[in-house]
């Protein structure tokens, strides 16, 4: 579940309008998606809590609630009506409360809240100067174990203005040091704490072992952003605060099952380290089972059953499925239909709780009791979607050239005829250790109203088929996706429905990337857009905040080995960039971390010269993908009316 | 002139700043001399005490001497370090020439700038920032008594501050505003109501734009040269006028050029020359030219279509304007003054046969034009009359010309002397007469040793080459005392031997410090700049080895403790030599080039300052690219066995931080000691007070860390 190179999807936020005529889905209609996530059900299976996502377009910002739901009468209502930023929310062991963090309050910062289930009002419970992080309940329901950031050891002299800074792995756009986390501890109802780890490692993701007196937790090798791939597992001793680390560089995410017997947690794939494996271990990290290993999906977002299977969610082809891992290696699926889940909560009677999507619902909340034969739907926040033209999704699977299966997702006009001609755009995921999967997508929804094809092609790299199919991308990952992207265009134009001199391509980030060497490799393309491409694999190497994640692609550190470095340029578009033909728009955000900035700009001076027409579109702004509603709007407004200017 | 604010935004500093010496120096600053009574150097003292970082906290820069129209009284900028607050506090000081008498006319405002006498010499007007965070607006002092009067309310950058010749209004330059921004005015226009919620179900087909922008939105732009930490689109400036109480601000000139530089009026007041680019993107500094703006209607002539030049300054009798002219086309390269005619823009004179890059120039009278200009290690002024005469050097004793100085009408001159053993004063120069100090600012430094420095010669490719060599301050005859060499950036720019903090710092460590002029250096004539353009990296690099093995001769080096070290282009070198030489102890790359093509694609001055030095080679053919490659430090990193530290402001849109990242990625996977540091600061070289002695201090740790 490495999915840091992709875009995000388009935000939410919810009206209930009963429309009148079909129509297509038009960019005014996003405004009033809701999503759902961090779902958690309540020990005894009779209510959940989650978050629920909207975007306020007047105070250009992204509104998070805590929303109650009662699993009998599906009755909804907000816990947090005037709080505008809830994350993280957990029940207590006992679930009588709940606890979340906000940054609301006189903290800024987020902070751990207690909310009493039962009613009246959260009450904070640290007070974090630097913010808390990640936090988890002790099982008895007594203690809060946090995660926040070390104050610089040398503030004092950052206050007094003298702040240069050393820069070990930070991203390009870091303004200062880069400090580590670590745990503490704290009454449930407030009080003293107390630092039970520290060091100039970094810990996060932590979490009791059952009988209270340890907390397992990711051990990073400093603070950077970049612990991917760089993660190893920890257990300190609440007591004697003694810590010991385990597991393959790379793991991560440990968790028990109810009795204390097992762990579980993820690991690099042997063959494809961007490939997460789910090992079923002892409670100590011995005798581990690489289940995932037999699983073979990237998978994610796991917990744990009564029974001691471990519930994962993993894309499948274009489906999201949930499996059930056993320590003894057998795997069994879940029965979700067309729902395709996020991560899982699991009650103490196995009822399973989740948000997620379907072909044309961006997120509702889905329960699965057990032994039930489908999930059981508990919202329908996003149902007036029905009232707009949404064109049909399909997916088409072929076999590449080496005989890798491989998929993707057409989504149609949604008058569509056979025997008609489309102009057709391609918009490629990110990841790359991604898939495009059957659900609902704005973007896609969006151009299939303007009367396009839109296709959204799964490569070699992508996570949807076993680590072989991406090993066979590593090394090489942009000429080996890009042959399988030009193959399923031209599996399509046989189908006779495109209309071959308007074809387009565009992604954002990993999909920029893709974008960028696909234009620098064909010319068949009347327009294109490159998001946040990454030109260079090089650059991420040397100036993202995952700089690890290239060298994983290219199978070593340009830096450290020429034969590394000849191939970091031979798989950068940059390389190629005086074969571009296809106008072509690059975006980026001015701070981008993941994807520097400076990328966008060495390619458009490079396209540019060729004199084929090429814009640079700057936003400015942080982050890898606008993170506010109105940006967000714009990029998809600018998206969907480049390609119709070109075609 | 240091109107030539442009070149010196140009040619010098583009990536000079670097040039440690007028970099650091400017601010921490430097030089030093005598005071109203000729100072006793080194000499006398009884034993002074070592230089410190502490020490160099007294230091003041004074800057922007104007002197008065009847060359009775001078007004200059004084800024002193406050190291709490970590700004730089300034204020404007007002010197009495014949009695020396001293005091400070503004009190408590923050970025005093741009003094101006009005012609009648009763007001000075200046600009000054109205509040924290605010940008400066103009502000009118009456010498007579009284507060200054807030001239201006344009809450936007103001740039340069010319009096009409009749002394009842003001000429400046005003960025635009934001597009959609509302025009300050001084009643406040109606907030607008609040926007109907966005109508689900009304679409028109053409996607819509967000109705209301909320606070604080900004749309995406499009960029072309801009630099790649472009935040915002970029804004024209343009000349306005207001008069003398404030009343009737008025746009002079419009449209997408953008008006930048010196404003001088004609005598008659219905003509003023402003430098002008076809638009505001920083890069195209390089299509600048003299303007001639119609001060009635706004039209605007070329002084001579078809030119570029970095710079003009009108005659007395507003028939000539001299003009800084670069003798190959590019405004990155050698400038001479020339004089040309304002009614057509015939050349009648130049200073050609100088042979020097003009660092500074004006009128002396409707005769002469002065200029200034680095020739060796020194930095001097000459006089060119305008019949045809040769060049005369003024005589100005131990004192370097400054660069930065006023004429009264009698011919009286202000300048910044610039000296050897303290930071800068203010001198004042009569006809026939020998500069005298008027300023006494940097007297604290008479206690402390200073370390001396002296001219080197060296030859290297068949070219003579120089460069400044300063002495440890405990330095006796016959001992060996490690080197650490501090490279000039600019290119284009010149080490002299006048007071430089870093310098300073290190002799006061024990080292030797060689500044070295390298090829391209603008201390030695048209040719031996002009040597840098190709080889830009390779060229001087041998320059620089060269002057290693020069100053061994001297026997003076323990040859096994030698340093290398340069902001910018003195990075480049740094990053360059280490690795075409093993025998360095130690290295430190400031704000370093490290790759050709990523400080074309990226950086604030964009492909042509790239092109410009390579030859005129682009990278965009396989040729080009090999040539950008060759020059480029980061491509021999793997041969580098030299413990570095690399050092950046966090956000130099000059030298793009792209290349300290490869840089140190390269050196850190080839095991090599490296050490990455950032200043969390904008720019090209940190200008707040507490870094600019962070820097020093950091610079001077590392050496005594690998070489003590």
């Amino acid at each position: 579940m490495h999915r840091l190179i992709m875009s995000c999807a388009g935000a939410a936020s919810a009206v209930l309008l009963l429309g009148a005529a079909p129509r297509p889905l038009e960019l005014s209609d996003i405004r009033h998606l809701v999503t759902y996530g961090s779902v958690s059900i309540a020990p005894d299976a009779r209510r959940l809590v989650a978050i629920e996502r909207r975007a306020d377009y007047k105070e250009n910002r992204a509104l998070t609630h805590l929303v109650l739901i009662d699993l009998k009468t599906h009755a909804k209502r907000t816990l947090t009506p005037d709080r505008k930023s809830v994350q993280s929310p957990i029940w207590s062991p006992s679930g009588d409360r709940i606890a979340f963090l906000s940054a609301g309050g006189e903290k800024k910062t987020p902070q751990v809240w207690v909310l009493p289930a039962d009613g009246g009002e959260a009450e904070r419970v640290t007070d974090a100067e630097r913010g808390v992080g990640g936090f988890n309940w002790r099982p008895d329901g007594r203690e809060i174990a946090y995660v926040t950031e070390d104050e610089a050891p040398n503030h004092k002299a950052i206050d007094a203005h003298d702040d240069a800074f050393d820069v070990t792995q930070e991203a390009w756009t870091a303004r200062a040091a880069a400090q580590p986390s670590h745990i503490w501890l704290i009454p449930a109802h407030g009080g003293k704490t107390r630092r039970l780890t520290s060091g100039t490692w970094s810990a996060g993701d932590l979490e009791y072992r059952p009988d209270g007196h340890a907390i397992a937790f990711n051990r990073a090798p400093d603070g950077t952003a970049d612990t991917f791939l760089r993660t190893q597992l920890a257990i300190v001793d609440v007591a004697s605060r003694k810590v010991r680390t385990f597991g393959d560089t790379g793991s991560n995410g440990a968790t028990f099952d109810r009795s204390g017997h097992t762990l579980a947690y993820a690991r690099p794939n042997a063959v494809a380290s961007v490939q997460s494996d789910i090992v079923l271990a002892d409670a100590d990290g011995s005798h581990a089972v690489d289940v995932g290993a037999r699983l073979d999906r990237d998978a994610g977002g796991g917990a744990f059953l009564p029974d001691g299977g471990f519930v994962v969610n993993a894309t499948d082809g274009t489906q999201t499925r949930l499996f059930v891992l056993h320590r003894d290696g057998t795997i069994a699926t879940l029965p979700v239909g067309d729902v395709h889940p996020n991560g899982v909560s699991v009650a103490r009677d196995a009822t399973i709780a989740f948000s997620g999507g379907t072909a044309s619902d961006p997120s509702e909340i889905y329960v699965l009791r057990a032994g039930a034969q489908a999930p059981e739907r508990l919202t329908s926040t996003n149902a007036w979607l029905a009232s707009r033209g949404i064109g049909a999704k399909r997916t088409i699977a072929w076999r590449g050239a080496d005989g890798t299966p491989l998929d993707a997702v057409l989504t149609q006009p949604p008058n569509f005829q056979k025997g008609k001609k489309y102009p057709l755009v391609l918009v490629i995921h990110g990841g790359p250790t991604g898939a495009t999967r059957a659900t609902f997508n704005s973007l896609a929804a969006l151009m299939a109203g303007r009367g396009w094809l839109v296709l959204e092609p799964n490569y070699r790299g992508s996570d949807n088929h076993g680590a072989k199919s991406i090993a066979t991308s590593l090394g090489h990952p942009m000429s080996v996706a890009g042959r399988d992207i030009l193959d399923v265009v031209a599996l399509l134009e046989k189908e006779g429905s495109v209309d071959a001199s308007r074809i387009g391509v565009s992604g954002w980030s990993a999909g920029g990337m893709m974008t960028s060497w696909l234009i620098t490799h064909d010319t068949r393309w009347r327009a294109a857009l490159a998001g946040a491409p990454v030109t260079s694999l090089l650059g991420v190497a040397t100036m993202s905040d995952v700089d690890a994640y290239a060298p994983a692609l290219l199978r070593g550190n340009p830096w450290a080995d020429p034969a590394v470095m000849a191939r970091a340029l031979e798989e950068s578009p940059l390389t190629y960039a005086d074969r571009v033909k296809t106008p072509t728009l690059i975006v980026t955000d001015a701070g981008d971390q993941r994807v520097p900035t400076p990328l966008s700009y060495e390619f458009y001076h490079a396209v540019r010269a060729t004199g084929t027409p090429a814009e640079l579109l700057v936003y400015p702004v942080n982050g890898h993908f606008p993170g506010d509603p109105l940006h967000a709007e714009d990029v998809y407004r600018r998206w969907i009316d480049w390609f119709a200017k070109h075609f | 002139l240091r109107r030539l604010l442009v070149i010196a935004a140009a040619a010098a500093p583009l990536l000079a700043a670097a040039s440690v010496s007028a970099a650091l120096a400017a601010a921490s600053p430097p030089p030093a001399t005598p005071g109203p009574a000729p100072a006793a150097p080194l000499t006398v003292a009884a034993t002074p005490k070592p230089l410190t970082l502490e020490a160099l906290r007294q230091a003041i820069s004074v800057r922007e001497p104007q002197i008065s129209p009847d060359a009775k009284r001078v007004v200059y900028v004084r800024g002193v370090g406050d190291y709490k607050a970590d700004v730089e506090k300034t204020e404007l000081v007002l010197v009495d020439v014949a009695s020396g008498a001293r005091r400070v006319l503004t009190q408590d405002r923050d970025d005093v700038s741009s003094p101006k006498w009005s012609p009648d010499g009763t007001r000075v007007a200046f600009l000054a920032a109205p509040g924290k965070d605010q940008p400066p607006e103009i502000y009118v002092l009456p010498l007579d008594g009284g507060d200054a009067k807030r001239i201006t309310h344009a809450a936007g950058a103001i740039q340069g501050v010319a009096w009409r010749p009749d002394g009842r209004a003001l000429a400046y330059i005003l960025r635009d505003p934001p597009p959609g921004a509302r025009k300050p005015s001084p009643s406040p226009a109606p907030s607008t109501p609040p926007a109907p919620s966005p109508s689900p179900t009304v679409t028109p087909k053409p996607s819509p734009s967000p109705s209301p922008t909320p606070k604080g939105y900004a749309e995406a732009f499009t960029v072309t040269d801009e630099h790649y930490l472009t935040r915002a689109p970029v804004r024209a400036s343009h000349l306005w006028t207001v008069d003398g109480d404030g009343s009737n601000p008025r746009q002079i000139t419009h449209g997408p050029a953008s008006d930048a530089g010196r404003i001088d009026w004609s005598p008659d007041a219905k003509t003023i020359a402003v430098q002008q680019q076809p638009d505001a993107i920083f890069a195209h500094l390089t299509k600048t030219q003299t303007v001639l703006v119609d001060v009635a209607n706004g039209s605007v002539r070329p002084l001579r279509a078809g030119t570029v030049d970095g710079g003009a300054a009108m005659s007395p009798d507003g028939t000539r304007l001299a003009v800084s002219v670069p003798r190959h086309g590019s405004v990155y390269l050698h400038h001479d003054a020339v004089v040309r005619r304002v009614s057509d823009g015939a050349d009648l004179a130049n200073s050609v046969a100088l042979d020097r890059n003009l660092a500074w120039f004006d009128w002396l009278d409707d005769r002469n034009v002065l200029v200034g200009a680095p020739d060796g290690v020194r930095s001097y002024l000459w006089r060119v009359p305008l019949d045809g005469g040769a060049a005369a050097r003024y005589d100005l004793g131990d004192v370097d010309f400054g660069q930065d100085a006023t004429i009264a009408k009698d011919g009286t001159i202000a300048f910044v002397g610039r000296l050897q053993d303290r930071p800068n004063e203010i001198y004042v120069m009569r006809r026939n007469a020998m500069p005298v100090a008027v300023s006494d600012e940097n007297a604290w430094a008479r206690g402390y040793a200073i370390a001396r420095s002296e001219r080197v010669d060296w030859t290297s490719d068949g070219m003579a080459v120089n460069g400044v060599l300063t002495y440890p301050t405990t330095y006796s005859a016959g001992k060996q005392y490690p080197l650490v060499l501090v490279i000039h950036g600019g290119p284009v720019a010149t080490s002299t031997r006048t007071f430089n903090s870093l310098a300073q710092m290190l002799a006061a460590h024990g080292y030797l410090v060689l500044q070295p002029n390298y090829r391209g250096s603008d201390n030695s004539g048209d040719a031996f700049l002009q040597a840098i353009v190709g080889p830009v990296t390779s060229g001087p690099g041998r320059d620089n080895l060269a002057g290693v093995e020069a100053v061994k001769k001297l026997g003076i080096v323990d040859p096994a403790r030698i340093g290398v070290s340069g902001w910018s282009g003195g990075g480049l070198q740094t990053s360059w030599l280490i690795g075409h030489a093993t025998f360095w102890r130690a290295a430190l790359s400031g704000a370093a080039v490290n790759d050709w093509f990523e400080q074309a694609t990226l950086a604030d001055i964009s492909e042509e300052f790239a092109s410009v030095f390579l030859g005129g080679v682009t990278p965009w053919t396989p040729e080009g690219r090999a040539k950008y490659r060759a020059e480029s430090p980061i491509t021999y990193a793997a041969d580098v066995k030299t413990p570095t530290l690399i050092l950046t402001d966090a956000g130099d849109q000059r030298v793009p931080i792209s290349q300290s990242f490869a840089f140190y990625r390269a050196l850190q996977a080839h095991h090599v000691p490296v050490r990455m540091v950032e200043f969390p600061r904008n720019g090209h070289n940190p200008t707040d007070p507490v870094d600019r002695e962070a820097r020093i201090r950091i610079w001077t740790e590392w050496f005594d860390k690998w070489m003590k």
